[in-house]
């Protein structure tokens, strides 16, 4: 598991810019550009990613949305990280990382729909099916929307 | 013609109008990330039947660190005869020897020949297979005997158990 540099827990929600975990989520972004991402395989971003949720929770997914989901990320890391966002092991921060997914589904980036909902059916919370249907009714890809009707079935399985 | 299978990322091959900036009959570049050649090889299975694909995606499937949904396209060797494109069968690293028997290599690939192989996928036949249904295809393969428990990732066995 890559190590933060500096970890101090973090009581506060948002973190400021001279803050490590910001520079933590920052350096490993910045490398994230180098690699070459596979479903269902770790990767030196994914295991920072969890290093990150799982000493800070909450904060460090303020962190992620502030400088990836919401910043000029490539969505190839964007992507990834809603990936992660899905698998990682952390019940403290499901609910967040829940609502992160289902707000992203709706995104104006088909890659990036598709990223969400892959997630979403990984964190096998069948919580999550009603934002899944409000963005199969949205969805004008015909792939994203064969996609979204699999995951909502699948997540049927878990109710 | 003979079929091949290779491993792929669909949203990488998501084209217009899903992408609207890009032209249509045109790919992303990011694509090439599902083509990265190592020794300018790279790694296919040849697939008869749907039952190698069942048998490949699986020994793919065991081969990762975690379950996870698995796309992947099936394309045609026609094009790719025609233009020199040399496919060669070799051993591969699963852990499954019937589907390593499946494996091939398209080597001595040059950077015209990677654009056609792009071009090809492009319109080839694009699947999806679900985590829970890669869980299911799994489960199975390890009580028929077909997948030994030893040769699985640990990620993907806690997870299948």
């Amino acid at each position: 598991m890559t190590a933060i540099a500096t970890t101090p827990t973090l009581e506060r929600d948002v973190p400021h810019l001279d803050d490590p975990l910001i520079r933590y989520v920052t350096q490993i972004v910045r490398d994230a550009q180098e690699e070459v991402f596979e479903d269902g395989m770790e990767s030196n971003f994914s295991r920072g990613l969890a290093s990150a949720i799982q000493e800070h929770g909450n904060a460090a997914l303020t962190a992620i949305e502030d400088i990836i989901l919401n910043g000029n990320t490539n969505v190839e890391v964007v992507g990834e990280t809603l990936i992660q966002l899905g698998a990682i092991d952390n019940p403290g921060t499901h609910n967040r990382r829940l609502t992160i997914l289902t707000e992203t589904l709706k995104s104006e980036d088909v890659r990036i729909r598709d990223a969400a909902s892959l997630a979403l059916e990984t964190m096998e919370d069948a919580s999550a099916i009603p934002a899944l249907e409000s963005a199969l009714c949205r969805e004008q890809s015909a792939r994203m929307q064969e996609n979204l009707e699999a995951v909502i079935s699948q997540l049927r399985e878990y109710a | 013609m003979t079929q091949y299978l290779r491993l792929v990322r669909q949203r990488r091959w998501a084209t217009f109008p899903d992408i609207e900036w890009i032209a249509p009959e045109e790919t992303q570049a990011d694509a090439l990330l599902d083509l990265q050649t190592r020794n300018n090889r790279l790694s296919v299975f040849r697939v008869d039947s749907d039952n190698d694909i069942q048998r490949v995606v699986v020994a793919l499937a065991a081969s990762r660190d975690h379950v996870a949904n698995i796309d992947y396209a099936i394309f045609d060797d026609d094009e790719l005869i025609v233009q020199g494109i040399d496919i060669t069968q070799t051993v591969g690293e699963t852990p499954d020897k019937t589907a390593n028997m499946l494996h091939h290599d398209i080597h001595n690939l040059t950077v015209r020949q990677i654009e056609l192989l792009a071009r090809t996928i492009a319109l080839a036949d694009h699947t999806r297979i679900h985590r829970r249904d890669i869980q299911t295809m799994l489960r199975d393969a390890l009580q028929s005997g077909d997948l030994e428990p030893d040769v699985v990732r640990p990620g993907v066995l806690t997870r299948i158990r």
